[in-house]
């Protein structure tokens, strides 16, 4: 849906008709218009794109740093392995809205700005999912077999340790998902994030706040949708942990934001 | 075995606390604008040089980035956190306040929390695969994905626009509890949904014990099995769970406070943004991340403390 936007949208997102403004449900507008006259259906369709991008793209690039520094962690163990872990616990001992809010702060709203925020924020999950993992799978006789017959270290990291770590991180990722979409509808609710020109489900949120007692399905309609992808992916990643046994504790998982 | 656990862990407070200090500092500095220029910018849009190069001066802004942080920490540690660059109130005072506030809504949030997770946490695992079960698991799925926004809205239209029996948002001097009810229930019932699948699940690791099945083997009745137990060990991981539920606690506090207008350190760090109280925001962050660290810590050694077989080696 998110994809085909373009197509499936009844209106134009930058449609404005004053004359049409905080109009309730109708046929003509499924969800209503809001305080700029706009589709609130055609938003919330063009918000998908904008909250699912920052939610892949964050957990994309967050999985690669933290993964890159967990395996490294997991692997070498001595002095890296207790810099990269003390550097981890730094960054979680900030409960992680308070950490992203204060970059946000710091470095001035927008989208970027919210994203890198949230990747700042969301490493140390992989890092650590990682690193556990790449311990476990180290004692692994394979492993120690290919380092055995003198397999580089690089090549082992990539080729056995890398293909066995992944489920777990996977799991994580979905999870991950869902968190960050979450997040990143809490900034913008705040006013931190996207700037509100731009349809996005937490930004429709903000400025749906004003309106709530005479207009609620301003706010109801996204938050429903956020509500909905979110589900959709902890849904997801549950079956996947179901389906792959992974033995993860919810302490790993839960709690994040 | 429990003091040495204790000692590792406190020497491992040491560099992070390092850290979570120096990266407090340094946000200023990831700034883009110069908070002198900032602050003494007049609202026509132009400043005075000289009353800006004043203010740098007064707050140590003109020293390089070392000393500046050397200073600060020297400070810092003693508990002075400086000043608000708006209200030139003591940033430590202020946020000590908020925090008091913060606490006794997070403590009504907890208690709401643990008396709907640990119910239903123990009869979804004790009706394991039946609809009881899906139903209690589905609704602690919806719970983990509703964000807080929404439903604290949904709980406004509802309670105090369409029935009129709460107020929707204020702080009534911190005393009047009716202003508590709305905020704790939507800050109480998220965490109770990651509470119940914890629970369930530490439920169901304990019923397959073998300290069950002898305690059945000796012909109890299944409710003293479960009671004395059961329960009993299943609620140890409870204390992690309380652990765990401070972070979603803190963290759902800027959302639920900033639209209930609860004065705490969510809204104060809100507030803070929104004004450039680049002060507020910093000594804000870095409080709540001590507070944060040392109660996981408090958490991690009453843990081991509750379960003395567990054996924490450097790498678990």
């Amino acid at each position: 849906m998110a994809i085909f936007a373009g197509i499936l949208a009844p209106y134009d997102y930058t449609e404005k008709n004053l004359q049409n403004r905080l109009q309730p449900p109708s046929s003509d507008h499924l969800f209503g218009t809001d305080h700029l006259g706009r589709d609130i259906l055609t938003m919330v369709m063009y918000g998908a794109r904008t909250s699912l991008f920052v939610g892949f793209v964050v957990v994309c690039i967050s999985l690669a740093i933290g993964v890159t520094l967990g395996v490294l962690a997991g692997y070498y163990g001595g002095w890296l392995d207790e810099i990269i872990m003390r550097l981890t616990d730094s960054f979680l001992a900030f409960p992680s809205m308070f950490l992203a809010l204060a970059i946000t702060a710091f470095l001035g709203q927008g989208l970027k700005n919210m994203m890198l925020a949230l990747i700042i924020v969301e490493w140390t999950v992989f890092a650590r999912i990682a690193r556990g993992s790449t311990l476990d799978v180290k004692t692994k006789g394979y492993v120690r077999a290919s380092r055995w017959i003198g397999a580089s270290n690089g090549y082992v990291m990539i080729k056995h340790v890398l293909p066995n770590i992944i489920s777990p991180v996977l799991i994580m990722a979905t999870l991950g998902i869902g968190n960050v979409i979450l997040a990143a509808a809490g900034l913008s609710f705040l006013g931190l994030g996207v700037q509100p020109s731009t349809p996005e489900w937490g930004a429709m949120l903000d400025a749906g706040r004003t309106y709530v007692t005479t207009a609620p399905w301003l706010m109801l309609f996204p938050g429903l949708f956020i509500m909905t992808s979110v589900l959709a992916f902890n849904y997801f990643g549950d079956g996947l942990r179901d389906a792959l046994d992974q033995k993860m504790k919810y302490t790993e998982l839960e709690g994040r934001f | 075995m429990l003091k040495e656990y204790f000692i590792r862990r406190a020497l491992y407070l040491l560099p992070v606390l390092i850290f979570i200090s120096f990266m407090s500092f340094s946000l200023i500095y990831i700034a883009p604008g110069d908070p002198a220029e900032i602050m003494m910018t007049s609202p026509s849009g132009g400043y005075d040089e000289a009353a800006v190069e004043a203010f740098r001066i007064a707050h140590g802004l003109d020293q390089p980035f070392y000393i500046q942080y050397l200073n600060w920490l020297k400070h810092a540690a003693v508990g002075d956190f400086g000043y608000s660059y708006m209200s030139e109130q003591s940033v430590f005072e202020t946020v000590l306040d908020a925090f008091r506030n913060t606490l006794t809504l997070s403590v009504l949030a907890l208690a709401i929390a643990l008396v709907i997770a640990i119910p239903l946490g123990v009869v979804s695992a004790l009706k394991r695969n039946t609809v009881v079960d899906d139903a209690c698991r589905f609704g602690a799925l919806l719970g983990v994905s509703m964000p807080n926004f929404l439903q604290a809205y949904l709980m406004i239209i509802l309670f105090s626009v369409i029935i009129h029996w709460l107020p929707a948002s204020g702080f009534g001097h911190g005393t009047d509890i009716s202003y508590m009810i709305l905020p704790a229930i939507v800050l109480g019932t998220g965490s109770a949904a990651i509470m119940m699948r914890m629970i369930r699940s530490s439920m169901l690791d304990v019923m397959g014990k073998e300290y069950i099945q002898t305690a059945r083997g000796k012909g109890m009745s299944e409710k003293i099995v479960i009671i004395r137990h059961a329960l009993k060990n299943a609620l140890v991981p409870v204390i992690t769970v309380i652990g765990l539920s401070i972070g979603f606690l803190l963290n759902g506090s800027v959302v639920v406070e900033t639209i209930f207008g609860w004065s705490g350190i969510g809204n104060l760090v809100v507030n803070s943004i929104l004004s450039h109280d680049y002060m507020m925001v910093q000594g804000s962050v870095l409080f709540v991340a001590i507070i944060f660290l040392l109660i996981n810590f408090f958490v991690d050694i009453v843990y081991v403390w509750a379960n003395p077989e567990i054996r924490y080696d450097r790498n678990s």
